[in-house]
């Protein structure tokens, strides 16, 4: 335990105030500035939980690569000759420099420049200048780039730097029927664009978590989007806000911090061609959902998914108060060009560091972080709406508190 | 014999409609910016990663055409663009003006910029070349397309672009 730490005042209590007799949920804006928090995070959640690497379409041919940093740690996406796509620690097994220094392309083999070290694309060591040095000990079977555990939810890469946590599947809780829901209405696969947004945010990575399923900030927050975008470039209605709450499904915790928000959709592609079909499919109930509702998915620690919009996104902290935000386009591998362009429209028009919404949210962001580190010590940020609803609402936070309530068991306790 | 290339008329009146667009958006006068635009023009900022493809094959940050010029312009000079309310203080550098091609009343220009931006005690900058679409108008021009290609890989270091670059 670390008593010894001015964490010592940042146990649990001290860090939440919860009464769920008055519907309260309070937190201190401490969670977003302490940097003995974010070290914690560091190891508790960055390095234990599943986290979104990439996506098979990424990779299509044997030999295919990308480089990016996931959970913090420069990391080696590459389909092998084999066929198997496979995740590494994108590091040198002599003296630890990066093998791969282009952030994507095809290659049969990678070498480090240090010393001409070289591996095939399925990670194996094949090539050490004057190999007759090294004793009997060094075994180049056994010097392979580290291979990062990962696994391939249809289509959708994830990594793990822990060999404890548990499977994707059960780590994925009740989120991953929601994942399915998602995934299966792109019935010839999905595929994902060029054009990845990389950005970043000066507050701290958890705000995005909870800004991406807050619907209560829509009207007001995004009121520019609402009320010029939507109805004189869109010809669409603002939607009422209290139309967001009218469907029958509630903000859901899924398990291990996942949640959603799923609600009625107000604009988007008209699948009506689709409905007979997927009525016989999936049933009728399972059908409307996919057709006329939309989600917004929240997989703990830090993947994102809006299905209107199609985006999955990744918020990674690299300092408390300071974070990297990547989103990656995921279109229906199989698109009608119409369609396409209103897809990408949705997309671009609202999200991204030039679209006309994410720039607002950032910029309430940092106006949080800025004062988190210096209000005083009791402090709190508000989480209570719709506690104590019998059916919670998308524009209540029942959905921060699903998230903040894994936070806590992993990290505040 | 200067060619319409090297046409110091042409060149002066190509930088001067430049650097005079350059000083409607730094001085936030947005609408007179907007209307240097034809009917059919877009302003783009491709994709950082694929920055040769068209908008309709990757995700751009920027695919504007005129109805969706016009919006943004009207979103910025109104007060819930709160990213840019209170407002940027900008300034454009403008160099290495390239006339690329002349078709008719068709020009094709090429240009550096570096745009700084300055907002709550912090300052960034986007680096880049212009590729425009020029079309005679009277003894000016107007845009027929606009693209602001970025010299950078990600926008990490800016953190997002709120402004018209």
């Amino acid at each position: 335990m670390d008593t010894a730490s001015p964490l010592g005042r940042s146990s649990a209590q001290a860090l939440f105030h919860e009464d769920e007799q008055q519907g309260i949920f309070r937190f201190s804006p401490r969670v977003y500035s302490d940097p003995e928090l974010f070290q914690r995070e560091q190891r508790r959640i960055f390095d234990r939980s599943w986290l979104y690497a990439g996506h098979e379409s990424e990779v299509p041919k044997p030999g295919d690569f990308l480089t990016r940093r996931v959970g913090g740690r420069p990391v080696l996406i590459v389909r092998g000759s084999d066929g198997q796509i496979r995740l590494f620690h994108n590091s040198c097994r002599h003296r630890g420099a990066m093998v791969c220094r282009h952030p994507s392309g095809n290659a049969k083999n990678f070498q480090c420049f240090y010393h001409y070290w070289s591996y095939d694309n399925q990670g194996r060591l094949i090539g050490v200048p004057g190999r007759d040095a090294y004793g009997p000990g060094f075994k180049a079977e056994e010097l392979g780039l580290y291979e990062v555990r990962a696994q391939n939810y249809r289509g959708w890469l994830f990594a793990c730097f822990s060999r404890e946590t548990e499977s994707l599947e059960l780590y994925l809780a009740e989120a991953r029927g929601y994942l399915d829901m998602i995934l299966d209405q792109d019935e010839d696969g999905s595929t994902i664009l060029p054009g990845t947004h990389e950005y970043s945010m000066h507050a701290n990575w958890k705000m995005l978590m909870e800004n991406t399923v807050d619907i209560y900030h829509l009207n007001s927050t995004h009121s520019r989007f609402m009320h010029d975008y939507l109805p004189k470039v869109l010809g669409l209605k603002p939607p009422d806000p209290r139309s967001a709450n009218q469907g029958a499904h509630s903000p859901k915790a899924l398990g291990n911090g996942h949640a959603v928000i799923e609600y009625r959709k107000f604009s988007g592609i008209a699948d009506e061609a689709k409905r007979a079909r997927w009525e016989a499919k999936f049933g009728k109930e399972r059908a409307t959902r996919m057709l006329d509702y939309t989600r917004t998915l929240v997989l703990f620690p830090n993947t994102l998914y809006i299905e209107q919009r199609r985006v999955i996104r990744t918020c990674f902290p690299l300092a408390a108060d300071h974070a990297e935000i990547t989103a990656w386009p995921l279109m229906p591998s199989v698109d009608d060009p119409e369609v396409r362009k209103q897809r990408l429209d949705i997309y671009l028009s609202f999200l991204g560091p030039a679209g006309h919404a994410t720039p607002d949210d950032v910029e309430v962001m940092e106006l949080i972080q800025k004062n988190c580190a210096t209000l005083p010590e009791d402090a709190f940020i508000e989480c209570s709406r719709g506690m104590l609803r019998d059916n919670p609402q998308p524009s209540d936070e029942l959905q921060m508190r699903a998230f903040w309530r894994r936070w806590r068991e992993l990290v505040a306790q | 014999m200067p060619t319409a290339l090297t046409d110091p008329a042409l060149r002066a009146a190509v930088e001067h409609f430049l650097y005079e667009e350059a000083e409607l958006l730094d001085t936030w006068r947005l609408e007179e910016w907007g209307a240097l635009f034809t009917e059919d023009a877009i302003s783009h900022v491709p994709a950082l990663d694929d920055p040769g493809r068209d908008p309709t094959q990757s995700v751009f940050l920027v695919a504007d055409d005129l109805i969706r010029i016009r919006s943004r312009v009207r979103q910025l000079l109104g007060d819930t663009a709160w990213a840019e309310n209170p407002r940027s203080q900008t300034r454009r550098l403008i160099t290495n003006v390239r006339i690329v091609s002349v078709e008719g009343d068709a020009i094709r220009v090429t240009a550096n910029f570096m745009v700084h931006r300055c907002r709550m005690e912090r300052i960034s900058t986007f680096v880049g070349q212009y590729q425009y679409r020029l079309l005679r108008d009277g003894s000016s021009f107007k845009i027929a397309e606009r693209k602001a290609i970025l010299a950078q890989d990600t926008l990490r270091s800016q953190g997002i672009m709120s402004i018209i670059v």
